[in-house]
This record gives structure tokens, C-alpha cells and sequence, in this order.
């Protein structure tokens, strides 16, 4: 029996994975979608979206309110400038606002990015973006 | 024969005579270029404090008397590959290690 947390990160999943150039976004980052990606990006791999359901608070209120945080991180490498990766950023933000379109969804929300470079064998950007969906389940279930 | 000129004795054996890689080292925003005998390395490196990019800590070696002319605008050709540098650890003992990048910053 598939959750409603299931459906929803299956729904995520498949708008992230929207993210092309062809389909009218500035990148192609969802050529390179991973959940929970742990073992490192190769070069090959970057531009590369790794994203995680890492939390799910439950309403004060209503226990059967679900308020779940998706963690998401941009990994560029060489000369993606810093205009790119804040393209990329509005590329995530669009392909992840299309899930508001779910009856399974109550509330989208966006928290905050922030963008790190790194110098190594190459010029590397990441940025970190943090969202908040809610939703409804009866109790004990997700 | 004092410590400090045999130690430096034996760093023109090393770096003049032994088995060290000869790259082209540009400099004076191009108009410049000299043969610089070094050691090179590149040892694994993931970037990102927690690690997330396959990555290399690519470094030379150079004697410090012939590292006068690097600056942060240098540019080093080893074996058809162009490298760039990202930070100069300064004189140790009578050698530099410079760390590279194949971005320029």
C-alpha cells in the first residue's frame, strides 16, 4: 500500500524530473534527479538535484496534519556562473510550485536557499533550497 | 657546510637533477613564460565539508628560488592541461606548494 507521503515525494520526483531545457527551463537539472543521493556526485553526474522528505512535523491542533519538509541541493561544477545557479534555483521553485496542483496537497511552501562555492580540482556551486508541503492523513499514517 | 646549505644542496639534486616533471608556467599576464621543474599532485578530494563531489587536490612543488615569479595570475600547463592557481602556501623550508584548479576563479 503506497502513503500519502509515497505519493507525494512520487509527485515531487516527477515535476523535479520536468526540469529540462526542452520543456521550457533554463536547465537541464532534471536530467540528474537523486532521493537521498549519500555516495558523491561524479563531474560527469553535475548539474545534478539531490532531495529529501527529512522531516514531517505533526499539527498541534490536528494530529492528522502533516507538515512536511523537502530539502533540496543544486551541485554545479566548472563555469556555471552565479546567475546560472540562481536560474537553476527558479527552475526548482517553478517545477516544485506545479505540485499545489495535487488534491493530495493542502499548502506549498518555500522557506529559504542559500548558495555555497567550493575550490577544488574544479570551481563547484551548491545551493540549498528548503520547501514545506502540507497535507492531511488520518492518524498514524502518513 | 652549514645544515640550512646542505639541505638546500640537496634540494637543487632533487629538483634540478631528479626525477621532477617540467610544466610551462605563464605569467605577466601572459607576456611571460618559463620551464618550471616541480612535483605534481593529485590525490583524491571530495568537495564540500560533508564530502557530496568526487573531486581532486591537485598541488605542485616548487623550489622556492624558482617560484619568484607566480602570482595569483599565473598559468601552469602540465602535460596539455591548463591549471590555475588558488592559494600559495609560501616558503617551507626551501620548497612551495602551490594548489590548483583547472577553473580560474
Amino acid at each position: 500500500m503506497s502513503t500519502t507521503r509515497q505519493s507525494i515525494v512520487d509527485l515531487i520526483d516527477t515535476n523535479f524530473k520536468t526540469i529540462t531545457v526542452v520543456n521550457g527551463f533554463s536547465s537541464n537539472l532534471g536530467n540528474n534527479v537523486f532521493q537521498f543521493r549519500d555516495p558523491p556526485l561524479a563531474d560527469e553526474e553535475l548539474p545534478a538535484l539531490s532531495y529529501g522528505d527529512v522531516s514531517d512535523i505533526i499539527g498541534e491542533e490536528d494530529e492528522g496534519e502533516h507538515n512536511l519538509e523537502i530539502s533540496v541541493e543544486i551541485t554545479a561544477s566548472g563555469t556555471t556562473s552565479p546567475s546560472a545557479m540562481r536560474d537553476m534555483i527558479q527552475d526548482v521553485l517553478t517545477a516544485y510550485k506545479l505540485c499545489e496542483e495535487s488534491s493530495l496537497i493542502a499548502e506549498i511552501n518555500y522557506f529559504d536557499s542559500e548558495l555555497f562555492p567550493e575550490m577544488a580540482k574544479k570551481k563547484y556551486m551548491k545551493a540549498r533550497i528548503r520547501f514545506g508541503i502540507k497535507y492531511f492523513t488520518e492518524i498514524f499514517e502518513i | 657546510m652549514t645544515i640550512q646549505e646542505q639541505l638546500l644542496n640537496d634540494l637543487d639534486a632533487v629538483f634540478d637533477d631528479g626525477l621532477t616533471l617540467s610544466i610551462t608556467h605563464t605569467y605577466n599576464g601572459g607576456a611571460s613564460q618559463e620551464t618550471l621543474k616541480v612535483f605534481f599532485d593529485r590525490s583524491y578530494e571530495a568537495a564540500f565539508p560533508e564530502g557530496s563531489v568526487e573531486s581532486a587536490n591537485l598541488s605542485i612543488l616548487v623550489k622556492s628560488s624558482n617560484a619568484g615569479n607566480i602570482t595569483r595570475d599565473s598559468i601552469f600547463t602540465v602535460s596539455g592541461t591548463t591549471y590555475y592557481p588558488i592559494e600559495n602556501q609560501g616558503d617551507e623550508q626551501g620548497v612551495t606548494r602551490i594548489f590548483l584548479s583547472e577553473d580560474q576563479i
